[in-house]
């Protein structure tokens, strides 16, 4: 057989004084992970929206419309038993969209309302918010002034301290839930649609479709880009070589996309743009679609109603 | 820097909408304008680029990575008015599609980042470079300054924006509505982080790229191509394995500039009166007919040192002015010792490793 030695395996063990270090982080890995969860978000995503649950099987108008009004409504509560009655809504949504909901709380927990809630901490204390005392921690000698921050006598949690912070996390994280129910249920051209029927100026609407179209195409180069690196890299870079390497690369990028411009014009042109565009719109509102509305706009108007009460 | 849903009230992002909506009519007739039929594959790109710009992690002195935001580097190379459209591109499709930065803080976010940030930069960078020509170490200069203080400037009204939350938005009782923390810890936080180390991120990106730019291709900055200086590399392949002249030229001019502003410091002498915010306890005794006891305490720690910039002893203008170089040089070297020193701890770990 001639190619014999491409069935055998090599048995050999490696030479004992080879060392394997495997360097982690690094800037090209760094970027190639967040290309790679980039795409698997889009991927997910994907497969989410052809599901058959509630929220895909709305009008995507709709959808935008009424979530767009809980986020607004969100940002108006007062209370916190408002927030998190609106939290739970979301969690049922979830359910009935049939998106699992461990993968929802991952998704929207991470990273926004962690991040807030870790930044919210501090301001439990008086030393930040100022108020009722609940728990008195320490007492020092006299108040201490630290730069702009006067730390008081005692140091204690306060009513209003606790309450701001689980106000302000409750709040970030019921909107970003929102938010997600919308992206993880429906195509973005689909909300681009959407956008038009608010009168938002075409103008905008197709800027952003064809932007989101070459995120892709970049995001592709890119990875492809650092791949080439990573795998041509042997050993350890010299300082500042990695540097330069990722400067000359953002040039690239940005000369090819200036070109890609003006390929695409070019090639608009001659299938006929005539810098008019036409977009197929057809409205039709099912009976799902009108139940959803009024109880959507219900479920606004009565917490609305008890936030002012 | 992008602010989420639920940081802002609505006495805070209504008005940042309805500061953007004219801003962005005007932008797109500007466009509309000088770029015609061609502007909508144009900024397209343009904001993909924006986008896919944050991907690239770069390694930073000292051993970690970061990326740029590169507002300013898109103003520099497509103009301010593009860059506008193109970052508030960005940024819509990342809050509708990806959930960084709220759909209520639209209106901010863009006004910071898609507006402060460009602008800003782009007239920093056009008036450190007027007349730069084919001299392409001002220009790396001029990109690396306002791409530092544009990204700060846009940090700072951020900070801003979060700063007045508690005291526009509070309960009866004091509680904070929105994002929990008043104005001096909001705006010091932002800025100290931006200061020290996302602005200079921005700034080596920014000063970088323009400078790789003018080299490989000046048209692009409108630089006439006839009479430009550069040198073509061989290939970028080659250009990163040497250890190319032009990096080491960036260094120093970096430090020219440096010592430039520092021979600079005594024109505070001329401007009246004293920075904002910056008061001593005279100053402050005129503003407010008394003393804070906490300030009063700090300031005697604080005066044992170099008391108002100066030496003591040292009288007149001459001497006063040199004491403010004095003083800037030892303030410059208290800073960039201790960033020496750790960069070179964290190599030397690496080396040993």
């Amino acid at each position: 057989m001639k190619f014999q030695w491409l069935t055998t395996t090599d048995s050999l063990p490696p030479p004992a004084n080879l060392k394997v270090t495997h360097r982690k982080g690094g800037y090209v890995e760094k970027t190639l992970k967040e290309i790679t969860s980039f795409f698997l978000n889009w991927l997910f995503s994907e497969e989410i929206i052809s599901r058959r649950g509630l929220l895909q099987s709305i009008d995507p108008r709709v959808k935008v419309l009424t979530l767009g009004l809980f986020i607004v409504a969100v940002s108006l509560y007062k209370t916190i038993f408002l927030l998190l009655g609106v939290y739970l809504f979301t969690l049922f949504l979830a359910y009935f969209s049939r998106i699992s909901l461990r993968f929802f709380l991952v998704r929207v927990w991470l990273f926004i309302p962690l991040f807030s809630g870790i930044i919210a901490v501090p301001a439990i204390f008086n030393v930040f918010v100022p108020g009722e005392p609940i728990v008195n921690l320490f007492t020092f000698k006299s108040e201490v002034i630290l730069g702009p921050l006067k730390i008081p006598e005692t140091i204690s949690i306060t009513r209003q301290g606790l309450l701001t912070a689980s106000l302000f996390v409750m709040r970030v994280a019921t909107s970003v839930s929102l938010m997600v129910l919308l992206t993880l249920t429906t195509r973005w051209c689909h909300i681009l649609k959407a956008l038009r029927v608010f009168r938002v100026p075409q103008f905008f609407t197709f800027i952003l479709a064809m932007t989101y179209r070459y995120i892709h195409l970049l995001m592709r180069q890119i990875e492809d880009i650092h791949f080439a690196r990573k795998s041509r890299t042997i050993g350890k870079e010299k300082r500042g070589s990695g540097r330069k390497w990722a400067v000359s690369q953002i040039k690239f990028v940005l000369k090819s996309s200036l070109n890609m411009g003006e390929h695409v014009y070019s090639a608009m042109v001659s299938r006929g743009f005539t810098h008019e565009l036409k977009v197929i719109e057809n409205f039709n509102l099912r009976r799902i679609d009108y139940a959803w509305i009024i109880f959507s706009v219900f479920i606004i108007a009565v917490t609305l109603v008890l936030n002012w009460l | 820097m992008h602010i989420p849903d639920g940081y802002l009230g609505p006495q805070t992002y209504i008005p940042f909408y309805g500061a953007m909506l004219p801003i962005w009519y005007w932008a797109s007739r500007t466009l509309k304008k000088t770029l015609n039929a061609r502007q909508v594959p144009f900024l397209a790109l343009g904001a993909a680029f924006s986008f896919v710009i944050m991907m690239f992690n770069i390694p930073v002195p000292g051993g970690s990575t970061g990326h740029a935001v590169g507002g300013t580097l898109i103003a520099i190379i497509l103009g301010p008015w593009a860059a506008l459209m193109a970052v508030s591109m960005a940024l819509i499709i990342q809050a509708l599609l990806f959930g960084d930065g709220g759909i209520t803080a639209i209106g901010a976010n863009c006004f910071n980042i898609a507006f402060v940030m460009p602008f800003s930069g782009y007239y920093i960078y056009r008036f450190l470079s007027f007349n730069s020509g084919t001299n392409i170490s001002r220009r790396v200069f001029a990109a690396g300054v306002a791409g530092y203080v544009s990204l700060n400037l846009a940090a700072f009204f951020t900070a801003v924006e979060f700063g007045i939350q508690p005291l526009i938005a509070h309960k009866p009782d004091g509680t904070p509505l929105y994002a929990p923390y008043p104005l001096n810890i909001a705006v010091l936080i932002m800025a100290f982080e931006h200061l020290v180390f996302f602005g200079f991120v921005e700034a080596l990106v920014t000063g970088l790229v323009v400078g790789y730019i003018a080299r490989t291709e000046p048209i692009m900055l409108n630089i006439p191509l006839g009479t430009s200086r550069f040198r073509q590399p061989a290939s970028s392949f080659s250009q990163t394995q040497s250890d190319s002249p032009w990096a080491k030229k960036t260094v120093r001019n970096l430090w020219i500039g440096l010592g430039i502003l520092i021979l600079l410091t005594p024109l505070g002498l001329i401007a009246a009166g004293t920075a904002w915010g910056e008061w001593g306890t005279e100053e402050l005794m005129e503003i407010l007919g008394f003393v804070p006891d906490g300030l009063k305490r700090l300031v005697n720690i604080w005066h044992s040192l170099l008391p108002d910039y100066s030496i003591p002893g040292a009288e007149g203008p001459i001497m006063s002015a040199l004491g403010y170089i004095f003083s800037a040089i030892v303030g410059t070297v208290l800073i960039i010792l201790p960033a020496f020193f750790i960069s070179r701890l964290i190599s030397d770990r690496r080396k040993t490793q």
